[in-house]
């Protein structure tokens, strides 16, 4: 089964039938939003899926997975969460079995919309913003999904109490996450999402965010390691003027796991980093595809991803930044690093830079390689031995890019997690 | 005196080509050797071989450290035995800092020595007094190894390691190149600090003018891979006096 390529009229018909047979409990513009979904899925999936974004993907598997599964759980509660989740003092919203969860009363800024919700939070599902590349899994999402989870700031509010999303997939289920973040006028939040899969479960993530003129948000995503899982996770995100934007993301490896990120810059001073670390081990994948649109004067981004790929895993870097030829005073930076740590890990990276006029300031890097043999020898004449000199020279790598995270209770978070998981 | 080092005949390789050959350099404990030589001379070669740098090979040949075999040693255990490599180019390390990876070499010293890890107090006590000797800034042991530092912070952070070691043979490759006056006098107060009757080194030099702060027992002059003649401090200041064309191509 693994192996086998797609049958598409097999999964088409399935999909079909799934959305026939799945929305009686719906409102009829949720399932008006999954036919049409449906209909846009089966004109677009044979196209794309052979692009380079998809064909290197495990994707035929992932669809697999993604049909063979159940899309919600049927009695599903919080009480069926087994978790211990760490940063105590956040306010936890749990994704459970296709369902959104909170153990403590919400404040007005967060909504949990579930199948009863009204034709006014319609919007949550829109599209307008997705990349082709975005199209296969943003189309599937919308197919199955029922909760959404909608985050909504009002003017000059400041955040001060980190909002904690935590997924927990079941095996056997398949779950579509939907999650939008509109950031009011002057307004701040910190986020952090977190992904503890179970063995063989796909996640297929969609989330959104708009940032009005003057906010600020750091936004952290955390994937947990697990084997025979599949995650995708897609971002859009959209800023006005004067916007700070920070992301980190930790990609700690899944059977398959892809990142599809696109940012616009639609405001002058509009500012993001993002920065993310993925660690594929064993014979897992980790694709990585970033797309940033500098739309505005004087907006400027740093994007820097950095792979640790041992084992016979494989992981794949696409980073374009696109600056119009109106545009002005923009900056951009792109790096990708990565290190191999075994003969049969692999990389692929491709970093580009469209740019059009000549008042920008840019420059992309990308560098694939093993562990430095002068550092290792440097290192051996101070006493250190071979495996802590390694040791030493990854967790360097690492710390370069963890180094930089803004929050110092995040910094310390991200750094344990990739401590617990390398013992592990 | 005990012997601390004794090279016989040594013949070393590097790729194909034959760099040191047939050298032979004995070193008792308290003195201190200075090698000099033109560039190319294979004087940086002799260094990385006796602390066991895998691109160097020796081909024949013998290095004796306090009658072990270096040859059969791994770099690190030529390490905590005491021999310490100052590096002409010292290496930068992003991510690790300068105060991890010293307690990380000091422990494993003493690992080696069946003794306990150093407690955090006695090792930032340590750490600040020698780092006081050198001219380094507290701030600076925080970054990242020789992140950001100049060349002549660089080469002060050799030092500083060297004194946090306390080797009992310190090979010391062009410490001096690129340093500024002021910066030389730092390391030279280092080394001189470390030198005593337990301890040796070898100072690798182009120029005589470290020996002005430093003085040698020996001075030996390196060409095309062994020592052509050894002299006392009169001989680096005819050679800074005369150059070497006098030696290499009488």
């Amino acid at each position: 089964m693994a192996n086998q390529s797609l049958n598409q009229i097999d999964h088409m018909n399935e999909l079909h039938e799934f959305v026939q047979n799945d929305g009686h409990d719906l409102p009829d513009w949720m399932n008006h939003k999954r036919a049409s979904a449906f209909e846009e899925y089966r004109n677009v999936c044979s196209k794309l899926s052979k692009t380079a974004t998809w064909k290197n993907t495990k994707l035929d598997l992932m669809l697999h997975e993604f049909l063979e599964k159940e899309f919600r759980g049927q009695s599903a509660s919080l009480n069926d969460i087994d978790l211990e989740p760490g940063l105590d003092d956040s306010i936890k919203i749990y994704f459970h079995a296709g369902m959104f969860f909170c153990n403590e009363d919400m404040p007005t800024y967060i909504k949990i919309l579930n199948h009863q919700y009204s034709e006014e939070n319609r919007s949550i599902f829109d599209q307008d913003n997705r990349s082709d590349r975005q199209s296969i899994p943003y189309l599937l999402n919308n197919i199955v999904s029922r909760d959404a989870l909608l985050i909504d700031t009002a003017v000059n509010q400041h955040v001060e109490r980190l909002v904690h999303i935590i997924h927990v997939s079941s095996k056997l289920i398949n779950v579509a996450p939907r999650v939008k973040i509109n950031l009011a006028k002057n307004s701040s939040i910190k986020l952090v999402e977190e992904q503890h899969q179970s063995i063989d479960s796909i996640i297929n993530h969609c989330v959104d965010i708009n940032c009005s003129e003057g906010s600020s948000l750091q936004y952290y995503k955390i994937n947990h390691p697990q084997n025979d899982s599949h995650q995708i996770n897609n971002l859009n995100l959209n800023q006005d003027g004067n916007t700070d934007v920070t992301l980190f993301n930790l990609d700690l490896g899944a059977d398959s796991a892809s990142s599809l990120n696109h940012f616009k810059l639609n405001g002058e001073n509009s500012n993001i980093s993002c920065s993310t670390l993925f660690m594929p081990s064993d014979d897992r994948s980790s694709h990585h595809n970033v797309v940033i649109d500098h739309l505005s004067d004087k907006s400027s981004s740093s994007v820097n991803f950095r792979g640790v790929i041992n084992d016979q895993a494989f992981g794949s870097f696409f980073g374009k930044v696109r600056v119009a030829k109106e545009r002005r005073g923009t900056s951009a930076f792109m790096q990708n690093k990565n290190l191999l740590l075994s003969d049969n890990s692999k990389i692929s990276t491709v970093p580009i830079l469209e740019i059009y006029n000549d008042d920008t300031e840019c420059s992309h890097s990308a560098t694939s390689g093993s562990l430095d043999k002068e550092k290792l020898f440097y290192l051996k004449t101070r006493g250190i031995n071979e495996h802590d000199a390694k040791e030493f020279l990854i967790k360097s790598f690492i710390d370069e890019l963890t180094s930089h995270i803004k929050s110092k209770r995040m910094r310390n978070y991200v750094n344990e997690l990739i401590l617990r998981n390398h013992e592990a | 005196m005990t012997k601390i080092l004794s090279i016989k005949d040594l013949h070393v390789d590097v790729g194909e080509t034959a760099i040191v050959n047939g050298l032979n350099l004995e070193i008792e404990s308290g003195e201190t050797h200075a090698i000099m030589g033109p560039n190319g001379s294979g004087k940086s070669t002799l260094a990385k071989t006796i602390a066991g740098h895998p691109d160097y090979k020796i081909r024949s040949g013998k290095i004796i450290y306090m009658d072990r075999d270096l040859s059969e040693l791994s770099i690190e255990d030529r390490s905590n035995l005491g021999v310490f490599l100052g590096f002409q180019y010292p290496i930068e390390i992003p991510g690790l800092s300068n105060t991890a990876f010293l307690k990380a070499a000091i422990n494993a010293k003493r690992k080696y020595q069946g003794l306990d890890d150093l407690s955090a107090s006695d090792f930032l006590i340590d750490l600040k007094e020698k780092s006081q000797m050198v001219d380094i800034e507290q701030k600076f042991l925080s970054r990242g190894v020789n992140e950001g530092f100049s060349g002549g912070e660089k080469k002060r952070n050799e030092i500083l390691q060297m004194l946090m070691l306390e080797p009992t043979l310190a090979i010391l490759d062009e410490t001096d190149s690129g340093l500024d006056i002021d910066s030389m006098k730092v390391v030279a107060s280092g080394v001189n600090a470390f030198r005593n009757e337990m301890t040796s080194s070898l100072i690798i030099t182009h120029y005589e003018r470290l020996l002005n702060y430093i003085t040698p027992d020996y001075v030996h002059v390196f060409h095309n891979g062994a020592i052509i003649k050894t002299g006392d401090i009169q001989l680096a200041k005819d050679l800074e006096e005369r150059g070497y064309e006098w030696l290499t191509n009488p």
